[in-house]
């Protein structure tokens, strides 16, 4: 899949600047805080909405989307929604147990979607996106509002069914994104600041990331530009540095935590 | 076709596990029990139970067509392929459900119909009026409320939707004024007469230019309704789905296939009847009339009249009611072409026929009754002066009176007639029943009553009645000898004596004057007065002239001066008092036979 040129305007204010990218097979995991653009590149991917550019290389049916807000029609049992959805997509409904296994909701198929968990309905979700083996499978936000273990689990997940297909993962949360994803897209201000595997982004924070100890008491001498992280012992403070221009201080191997915070500062 | 059906059964499953709409249930039985509570027939007063079903479904079809929103699975639904299939799947759905609420009105119709009086007569009825009045009334909600969720998904949709529904409901006339005046919009009265679905009157706007026929007026009006917002239920779905102009095409195409396919299959439209006022006597006699009749489906008429020309001509008009759709016109040794218009025939001979020729023609026709005279195999109700035997020349089968439409007195000659008939009942007619037909002659034509019926003589006359007559029937006959042998005495009348009565129901207006439901034909009295007969003379006493002086020019008279004539020879009677008869006869310059 290949997007050229994508900007999108709300009246005056860009949210997506001119954004071209290539998408091969894999994990894309879109990192950025709230209001970068993440969900509105998906919408226009999906067809949601109108955008300026060119995306090429997919179909609309060749799409599996898992909304930041998911539900289906409350009334219907799991087995009954993944029915419908199958008959929306023209896909075999033979599959539905193949799948439901997979995500753990074989059990659950006869309970109406009313008396799911949260985590059983982003389960559900998951499901519904990967009827009819799409090539691109969107996953917007998928962890938020869940507990830690559903979080593993549903990382997880993502893993197992993301084989021979383009998965975009948005997230604001740093450690999924680095614990699925292979490879990473940093947004911000609707502009992709960087991409590449893991490796690739921390590499251009060489010699960017140290830590100092120092008086509790100087703490804010410090630019809260470059201290991304303040550890209190005592009457000293171990403050994390992240930024072009660091005082003397111990270089220390950067985390995808602190590229996002070096690339997405205002 | 798999897929949709599988949709819609999705769908289906949406609705009746939605038990919210479950709420509309409680005030339609309440008001449906409290509108018939008094009798089956009370429920053409049911106007609450239909505005209760027309606010209900037209908001459960707008929440049905606005779900996806609601339970936040719009993203995902949007971008499947098969989008369309499910709108109209979900479409459907919405329909067939709300149309339950209307099978729970008919539900507990049936359940008074069992417990109660069982007549068969009027179970027919109710049920062709619940059809028109709450089935297709509540398509038509349903599909408003669904063209408003295509275009409007707030809370203030709620809104229009009362006020919408209040418009085309029962109250929609006075409202639609009212609104319509506050803000000095004429156009808001105009439109309330076309769009009413919950309220009818038979002399107001398209009713009235349909014409008489008003169930088969008000089933086409409905069906029309549908039509138009099917088309543009379509319209907005298309553009709300982004479907391209094609596909858009296709999907009207599809829908305007079946509205007419609907069309074709229920609705009988005869808004074409327009016999205007003028009468023109025919060119010939009925001399005789062989029929068969079969009555156990509809009507079916196979005539074979004979009739003498009374000038030199080659064409001859009669008139037929015209529901009743001729099949094939045929004389006996020549061709003939003929064109049906309206309730005219126009019968060509291939030669100029003399004047004092007998001819042959066999006439076969076929087709629907109208509200008021029809045949069934449940009951048939065909007095002898409606034609629905070809009668000569140009005749209006209904006469407009001063504000009220009544059947008009046509008679004939005195003609033979010979009548074989198939009925799954009884029939009970002015002719003589002998060796398995019907035989006889009669100015008034032929009467054919059946149904759920009884017979029984006294003092030689034959009465015969419905069952809900049972107990009355004796009495109000008596009644109406005594009081027609008072008129004939006061009035001195040179009828023939009554050998008949038929105590059967019959709507105001169609046998005489406003409200009177009693006619004279030869021999035979036909009355329905006997609701509020019992124990008002007067009241019978009125029917009886009424159905004496309809023979006359009265019913051309205005309403003033047909109260004046009434209230006079009321007096005249009761007081036996000829004279008076005599200054209102001069008066009004009517004659009594």
């Amino acid at each position: 899949m290949k997007i050229e040129n994508i900007t999108k305007k709300y009246g005056k204010k860009t949210v997506l600047d001119n954004i071209s990218f290539c998408f091969e097979n894999g994990i894309y995991g879109i990192l950025g805080p709230n209001g970068a653009g993440k969900t509105t590149l998906m919408k226009c991917i999906i067809g949601l909405e109108k955008y300026d550019g060119k995306i090429e290389g997919i179909k609309k049916e060749d799409i599996g989307y898992l909304p930041q807000k998911f539900s289906m029609f409350r009334q219907l049992t799991v087995k009954e929604a993944m029915i419908y959805i199958c008959m929306m997509k023209g896909a075999d409904e033979n599959s539905i147990d193949d799948i439901l296994k997979k995500v753990n909701l074989l059990e659950e198929k006869e309970k109406k979607i009313k008396k799911l968990s949260g985590g059983m309905l982003r389960r559900l979700g998951i499901a519904q996106a990967v009827v009819g083996n799409p090539k691109i499978l969107i996953v917007d936000e998928p962890t938020v509002g869940l507990d830690p273990k559903e979080r593993i689990r549903f990382r997880n997940l993502l893993a197992q069914i993301s084989n021979d297909r383009i998965v975009l993962i948005s997230s604001h949360i740093v450690e999924d994104i680095e614990s699925i994803a292979n490879n990473i897209i940093i947004m911000s201000e609707g502009k992709f600041k960087t991409s590449g595997s893991l490796g690739e982004v921390l590499s251009l924070l060489k010699g960017k990331v140290g830590q100092l100890q120092v008086d509790k008491n100087e703490v804010s001498k410090y630019s809260e530009k470059i201290v991304t992280d303040v550890n209190y012992q005592g009457s000293k403070a171990v403050i994390h540095l992240v930024g072009d221009e660091l005082p003397k201080c111990e270089l220390i191997e950067p985390s995808l935590e602190d590229a996002y915070f070096y690339l997405c500062k205002e | 076709m798999k897929r949709f059906l599988k949709l819609f059964y999705l769908e289906m499953m949406i609705n009746i596990r939605t038990l919210i709409y479950y709420i509309l249930i409680m005030p339609l039985i309440f008001y449906t029990f409290f509108s018939i509570k008094d009798g089956l027939g009370d429920i053409t007063a049911s106007a609450y139970v239909v505005q209760i079903l027309i606010v209900g479904t037209m908001i459960v079809g707008y929440q049905i067509c606005t779900r996806e929103e609601k339970d936040e699975c719009k993203g995902i639904l949007l971008i499947s392929k098969c989008r369309m299939e499910m709108v109209n799947a979900r479409a459907l759905a919405a329909i067939v459900f709300n149309v339950i609420f209307s099978l729970i009105v008919l539900l507990v119709i049936v359940i008074f119909y069992c417990v109660g009086v069982k007549e068969k007569w009027l179970i027919n009825e109710v049920i062709m009026y619940w059809f028109i009045y709450f089935f297709l009334v509540a398509i038509i909600s349903t599909l408003i409320g669904q063209i408003i969720g295509n275009i409007i998904n707030s809370k203030l949709s709620y809104l229009l939707i009362i006020f919408i529904s209040v418009a085309i409901g029962a109250l929609g006339k006075e409202f639609l004024e009212l609104f319509g005046t506050t803000l000095h919009i004429s156009l808001f009265k105009k439109i309330s007469g076309y769009i009413s679905v919950g309220q009818y009157d038979a002399f107001e706007k398209i009713n009235y230019l349909y014409g008489l026929e008003i169930e088969s007026k008000r089933l086409f009006h409905r069906l029309l309704y549908i039509a138009l917002l099917v088309i543009i239920l379509k319209i907005v779905m298309c553009i709300k789905q982004k479907c391209n102009v094609s596909e858009c095409i296709k999907q009207i195409a599809v829908s305007g296939i079946v509205c007419i396919i609907a069309f074709m299959l229920f609705s009988n439209p005869t808004f074409c009847r327009k016999t205007g006022h003028m009468e023109e006597e025919g060119k010939y006699l009925t001399k005789s009339v062989d029929m068969c009749v079969d009555v156990r489906k509809k009507l079916n008429v196979s005539v074979k009249e004979q009739i003498e020309i009374l000038e030199d001509t080659n064409l001859i008009e009669m008139t037929l009611y015209h529901n009743l759709k001729v099949s094939s016109i045929v004389g006996e040794k020549e061709n003939i072409d003929y064109e049906q218009n309206g309730d005219f025939i126009t019968v060509k001979f291939n030669k100029v026929a003399k004047k004092g020729e007998v001819k042959t023609i066999n006439i076969e026709y076929s087709g629907l009754s109208s509200q008021y005279f029809f045949a069934g195999e449940k009951a048939t109700y065909l007095p002898g002066n409606f034609a629905w035997i070809p009668v000569p020349g140009k005749k209006m089968v209904f006469k407009e009176g001063p504000g009220f439409v009544v059947l008009n007195q046509i008679e004939n000659n005195e003609v033979d007639y010979t009548v074989k008939y198939k009925s799954y009942h009884k029939v009970f007619s002015n002719l003589n029943y002998e060796n398995g037909v019907l035989k006889g002659k009669s100015k008034c034509g032929v009467t054919l009553i059946s149904g759920n019926m009884e017979e029984d003589k006294i003092n030689g006359v034959h009465i015969y009645f419905t069952l809900n007559n049972k107990i009355r029937y004796k009495n109000l006959a008596s009644k109406i000898l005594d009081i027609y042998d008072k008129c004939e005495e006061i009035l001195q009348l040179k009828c023939d004596t009554i050998n008949n009565i038929y105590v059967v129901p019959t709507d105001n207006n169609v046998f005489g004057r406003y409200g009177a439901k009693t006619m004279i034909l030869d021999d035979t009295i036909i009355t329905g007065a006997f609701e509020v007969a019992e124990g008002e003379d007067d009241y019978l006493l009125n029917e009886i002239l009424v159905a004496i002086l309809s023979k006359q020019n009265f019913g051309d008279l205005d309403s003033e001066a047909q109260n004046d004539i009434l209230e006079q020879f009321t007096i005249a009677v009761k007081e036996q008092d000829r004279e008076k008869i005599e200054s209102v006869i001069s008066k009004y310059d009517i004659e009594v036979k």
